[in-house]
């Protein structure tokens, strides 16, 4: 029984899932069913490509499988990093207000004085913050957006693709061992 | 195999689906910009467009004529002389909030525009649909009404009777910014008062902040005249978006500051009280 198939295949449904139901960490504004689809999107294409491909595993060498489950690994703690580090960097709160506010990764276009956005949103307000980024921040903050987007959906892909390639190379042990037998 | 590329191609639809759904954008919401622009709620400074539309006839053989109205003194207005109102079955009056409020009349052989003065019904409805992220649409139809007629025999009869009846609907997206109620109460009663952002005081008026009594002469209340409230009521409640206003009070020349900070999240801001000196 080869229980990475099914671990590949609930890594690849459950977090899209959760998304939907419970944001999981998203930022502010961002919208959970977007995100959800493209999660769910993604880890079923990598799901689905080693499931149309499954009966030609055998020929798959063992050592590279191995080397490519510790990149996967490695890249899904890496996407993870790099989402905690752009959550704290695009998200501001504060104590005036008590409302977390979604803000690009940089500022451009118009000078908003001294102190940056957490300033002007200290000094103005969660609307005056909100009409600055709809009206002179919409390029840097739908690049921000894309970037978080691409970010977090990476996390879940790495995350499947590891549970995938398990999978795969224990179908191809497997495949080695009766050939063996066989012979 | 089949089955595989079809349980694949299942599972794509329907993220597809819920991909498609989210996909849609907003229009671009002029209705959110001139909510920024509306620190006292009063809708005489919203409307940018108004236009009249009137109905002849249905289908692919009716007549449709709008006409724009969009006054130049913000006085009275009278439709065309050409213009036979009674031949049209349908009036829609359109109002776009930004920059001024009318009311449509028909009155005997009169149709005219006149100021729109906002009744105690009407605006809690407004603010209804500025919850919803309104645009209003002042709307005249036909409405099939039931009534008894009494017969000379004593007997009933029930007959039905097309009504001209004006409705009110809304249009557009809910805007983002948030709609809290406030309120200003201060003494002695009878000063003006100015609810102006705190971005607008700084940046737009040059002002100081925090500000200053010096600074405040005829021209810069003729500039702020922009922002002063229409009301008289004492406390003042009005609506007001999550940012920091400077409320100015002026009774014949004594001047008195306050900073006002509508949050969803401290309800006790949003109650202040100023005593002039």
């Amino acid at each position: 029984m080869n229980y990475f198939k099914w671990l590949s295949g609930l890594v690849a449904l459950i977090p899209g899932l959760i998304i939907l139901q419970k944001g999981l960490a998203l930022p502010p504004g961002f919208s959970p069913l977007l995100l959800a689809a493209l999660v769910e999107i993604s880890c079923c294409f990598v799901v689905a490509i080693a499931w149309l491909n499954e009966k030609s595993v055998g020929r798959l060498n063992l050592t590279k499988l191995n080397r490519s489950v510790l990149l996967t690994a490695l890249a899904f703690i890496v996407c993870l990093f790099c989402y905690l580090i752009l959550l704290s960097l695009t998200t501001i709160n504060s104590p005036s207000w008590g409302k977390l506010m979604s803000i690009p990764l940089w500022e451009s276009g118009m000078i908003i004085g001294e102190g940056g956005f957490q300033n002007y949103y200290n000094k103005y307000g969660v609307d005056e913050l909100t009409y600055l980024l709809q009206t002179k921040y919409k390029g840097p903050v739908l690049i921000t957006e894309v970037i978080v987007y691409i970010n977090f959906i990476l996390i879940f892909v790495f995350l499947t693709l590891t549970f995938t390639l398990l999978w795969l190379r224990h179908e191809a042990k497997e495949k080695k061992q009766n050939l063996v037998k066989k012979v | 195999m089949l089955t595989k590329i079809l349980l694949i191609f299942f599972v794509f639809a329907t993220c597809l689906k819920g991909l498609g759904q989210t996909l849609v954008l907003a229009p671009e919401d002029s209705v959110q910009i001139a909510l920024m622009k509306l620190p006292d709620s009063s809708f005489h400074k919203l409307v940018e467009k108004m236009y009249l539309q009137f109905f002849r006839g249905k289908g692919p053989g009716g007549q449709q004529i709008t006409i724009d109205i969009m006054p130049p003194n913000n006085k009275l207005i009278v439709l065309p002389e050409t213009l036979k109102v009674e031949n049209y079955n349908n009036i829609i009056f359109i109002v776009d909030f930004k920059g001024f409020l009318y009311e449509y009349f028909h009155s005997g052989n009169e149709e005219m525009l006149s100021d729109f003065n906002i009744s105690e019904n009407e605006k809690s409805l407004l603010q209804w649909l500025k919850t919803l992220g309104m645009g209003t649409v002042k709307k005249s139809q036909m409405v099939r009404e039931q009534r008894t007629i009494k017969n000379g025999d004593g007997t009933e009869q029930i007959q039905y009777v097309e009504v001209e009846k004006e409705v009110t609907a809304n249009y557009y997206d809910a805007p983002a910014y948030s709609i809290i109620s406030c309120s200003v109460s201060y003494e002695p009663s009878g000063a003006d008062v100015y609810v102006v952002p705190r971005r607008e005081w700084i940046e737009t008026f040059k002002l100081a902040d925090p500000p200053d009594e010096k600074e405040i002469n005829i021209n810069v209340l003729r500039k702020l005249s922009y922002f002063k409230i229409n009301k008289v009521e004492n406390p003042l409640r009005i609506e007001l978006n999550e940012k920091t206003y400077v409320v100015l009070f002026n009774l014949g020349g004594k001047l008195s500051f306050k900073y006002l900070l509508p949050s969803t999240a401290f309800k006790e801001r949003n109650i202040i009280s100023a005593k002039l000196k």
